[in-house]
């Protein structure tokens, strides 16, 4: 992974036509502002993590496997 | 009613229990009815959402009690003023893993589910908690992997 370091107001720039721009920089969080052609979608990540575990939570769980499942969390629970 | 399930054939479900998702749960856009069943074999702690109008959509949701930590998401103020007015109920989206030892919840993005108001969301939390939280991970100092 390529690592910069940046201050509040600078910016990058990727493939010439797409700026990352660091806004604000106040406690823990980071303002950016992206500025990009229309096509290219731009998502937090954490959405993207969320909408794919959300396709698997919705993949069909075999009876037997979900029988071992319960078996094995409950043997966790008597663990505690 | 009857509707079709994914993994149950026709059932009869009472109308008044079905669930309506107030913004869609993320990457299921179309879908805003749901309606929940509890997993009978496991006291509670396993349901499905199972899609009204789309049989084959149906995920498998998990009680926050699985965790053995304590799990305290930070609700957003507009959320609580408006899905949990009256009680609510806290779920999480699971992913039964082929392999059982890397099943995991979703602590990031869990369900806020109003069983009086029949109203649900799916939100995304300001929390640094882990959107593949490993079930079966906890004995090994879970509390550093959330």
């Amino acid at each position: 992974m390529l690592v910069l370091s940046r201050k509040e107001g600078e910016a990058i720039i990727i493939n010439g036509n797409i700026e990352i721009k660091i806004i604000e920089i106040s406690g823990d969080k980071i303002k950016v502002g992206i500025e990009a052609p229309h096509d290219i979608k731009i998502l937090r990540s954490e959405l993207c993590q969320t909408v794919e575990s959300n396709k698997q939570a919705a993949t069909k769980v075999e009876p037997n496997k979900l029988l071992s499942f319960i078996n094995r969390i409950k043997k966790q629970d008597e663990k505690k | 009613m009857k509707i079709n399930t994914r993994d149950y054939g026709e059932i009869d479900i009472n109308e008044d229990d079905i669930l309506t998702f107030v913004e869609p749960i993320f990457g299921f856009e179309e879908y805003k009815k749901f309606i929940f069943l509890i997993e009978e074999d496991f006291e509670g702690q396993i349901a499905w959402l199972q899609s009204v109008d789309e049989p084959e959509l149906c995920f498998i949701v998990a009680n926050p009690n699985m965790v053995n930590f304590e799990y305290t998401p930070s609700i957003p103020e507009h959320i609580k003023e408006s899905i949990c007015k009256d009680g609510y109920e806290v779920w999480l989206m699971m992913v039964v893993h082929e392999e059982l030892k890397e099943s995991t919840v979703n602590l990031k993005s869990p369900l806020i589910i109003n069983f009086e108001k029949k109203v649900a969301i799916q939100i995304i939390l300001e929390d640094h908690y882990s959107v593949r939280f490993p079930i079966f991970e906890l004995e090994k100092g879970g509390d550093e992997l959330c």
